[in-house]
């Protein structure tokens, strides 16, 4: 079966729509008449696709050539971000505390040292590229210029806050950025991590052992808790739910809002291992969480700093 | 970074060059993309398959005549197309509720668009019957037929001697690629398997 450039070229008008209209009808009605034009319109609008479909490949080839791991810009990122959310939440404390008077600030030269990773399991999460620029920087020193009220005795930084004398007139902090001292009086003792340590905590994500030694998870005996900031290390601890959270709902998001997990807590449950909706392991970084009790439908929040 | 202007990334695509827009697009959307993606619950495949599909509809829609190279501002309209593909996608799946609403854009017309990207084994035989046609022919064709170009645009990129002699040559590569798809008995075994699928 011979094919005829002259059908070609109408077949090609045909379908750029450059016939007029009688040519238009003859062109139709020999479509129906004659098999073999009719195989040959069907054959070149085949290979059209087929052209068509091949530079979509090509395209989807070009696409696929390209990387699209690089882990490592987003765990310096998460890094960097940490470190500025830390250093940020240990000003804004220190300038509340500064802020609850009106005397004449004193400054302080407070130096934070970073020692280097001890743990092995800890590294797991890291790349080997990390792994040795971690260990080729053992330790970091930052200092951090806080001011302080005229009156202000210093604290350790490994202390609890309760040291510190909150002025009652001023607003609360914002909870989820500004750990601050509880207002609720509790027993003190190992139970949960000092709110003070947490931004302390945050810049040493890539340095991966935080300083001090984390605290364990175990829920702080109270009563009735309005916020509460959490310390996880993966993947070798688990957040041991605190007594009060054994049955209701409980979101956990990330910085940006976006919804990490959803979990409805009952006596089944006692922990969440860091797991996102989907099974996996969520980066290091800032999360908050909140905790709806089915019962008193009371609302418990804070924030769970989670690192590797 | 390889730098192209957001009007001559829309020129470039029209005349068949794809290579290096594709580059750049990789280069300066897929971050941002990848970015607003992880920072949504996303895994960085899915950053991954939201950009090349944004890509690929963005790639139609040029070609197609529906994107001007006037007042175009490529990172915008493939940020855009990004949010709405990854809004839809989690939709889709319904693994997250969302709340974020559509952009005010449409480009919602071509969710299947990487289906059309043929599987390999048809893309290697495609290719084969392609490159029996000579360099030149195969060029003029994916010109004419993917990118849309005219016969007067094609005579100057291909250097034909003027826009006849470029029709000529189109019609008698049209021929032989017609020929070359009756003869050829695997690619129509295949392309018969494919659409029993």
């Amino acid at each position: 079966m011979s094919i005829e450039i002259k059908d070609i070229e109408l077949i090609d008008r045909y379908l750029d729509g450059n016939l007029d209209a009688s040519s238009k009808e003859a062109f139709n009605a020999r479509l129906q008449s004659d098999a073999s034009f009719q195989q040959l319109f069907s054959d070149f609008k085949s290979t059209n696709e087929l052209v068509k479909a091949n530079e979509m490949a090509q395209i989807k080839a070009q696409l696929d050539s390209f990387s699209y791991d690089s882990p490592s810009w987003w765990q310096s990122n998460t890094t960097k971000i940490l470190g500025v959310v830390g250093v940020a939440a240990v000003v804004t404390t220190a300038v509340w505390m500064s802020s609850s008077d009106n005397k004449p600030a004193a400054t302080e030269k407070v130096t934070v040292t970073q020692t280097a990773p001890s743990n092995e399991n800890s590294q797991t999460a890291i790349s080997s590229q990390e792994k040795s620029s971690v260990s080729s920087k053992p330790l970091e020193q930052r200092t951090i210029v806080i001011q302080h009220p005229a009156d202000y005795s210093p604290q350790p930084l490994s202390t609890p806050a309760q040291g510190v004398t909150p002025n009652t007139n001023l607003p609360i902090k914002d909870e989820n950025t500004a750990p601050q001292p509880n207002p609720v009086p509790t027993p003190s003792g190992p139970a949960v991590l000092p709110p003070q340590q947490v931004p302390v905590a945050s810049p040493s994500i890539k340095d991966k052992t935080p300083d001090p030694a984390p605290q364990p998870l175990v829920p702080q005996p109270q009563e009735t808790p309005v916020v509460k900031n959490f310390y996880l290390q993966l993947p070798n601890q688990n957040w041991v739910y605190p007594d009060y959270m054994k049955n209701g709902s409980l979101h956990i998001v990330n910085e940006s809002g976006a919804v990490m997990n959803d979990l409805n807590l009952n006596s089944s449950s006692d922990s969440w291992n860091g797991t996102d909706r989907y099974g996996n392991t969520v980066p290091s970084g800032l999360y908050f969480y909140q905790y709806t009790d089915a019962t008193s439908g009371k609302i418990y929040s804070g924030s769970i700093t989670v690192v590797y | 970074m390889l730098k192209i202007s957001d009007r001559d990334i829309v020129l470039q695509l029209r005349s068949g060059d794809r290579e290096k827009v594709i580059q750049h697009l990789y280069q300066t959307s897929f971050p941002k993309i990848r970015s607003y993606i992880v920072s949504r619950g996303g895994s960085r495949e899915d950053a991954r398959d939201v950009f090349q599909d944004t890509v690929m509809v963005f790639f139609r829609k040029v070609t197609e005549g529906l994107i001007s190279e006037e007042g175009m501002n490529v990172p915008a309209y493939m940020m855009n197309m990004a949010k709405n593909r990854w809004i839809d996608k989690i939709r889709r799946d319904q693994k997250i509720q969302y709340t974020d609403e559509y952009f005010p854009f449409d480009d919602r017309t071509s969710n299947d668009v990487q289906d059309q990207a043929m599987d390999k084994e048809r893309s290697k035989i495609i290719d084969q019957v392609l490159d029996s046609l000579g360099e030149r022919c195969s060029e003029l064709l994916r010109l004419v037929i993917f990118y849309d170009m005219s016969m007067k645009e094609i005579a100057e990129k291909m250097k034909f001697s003027g826009e006849d002699s470029a029709k000529t040559q189109h019609y008698k590569c049209r021929q032989k690629l017609i020929q070359q798809y009756r003869d050829n008995k695997i690619l129509k075994e295949l392309l018969s398997k494919q659409d029993e699928h």
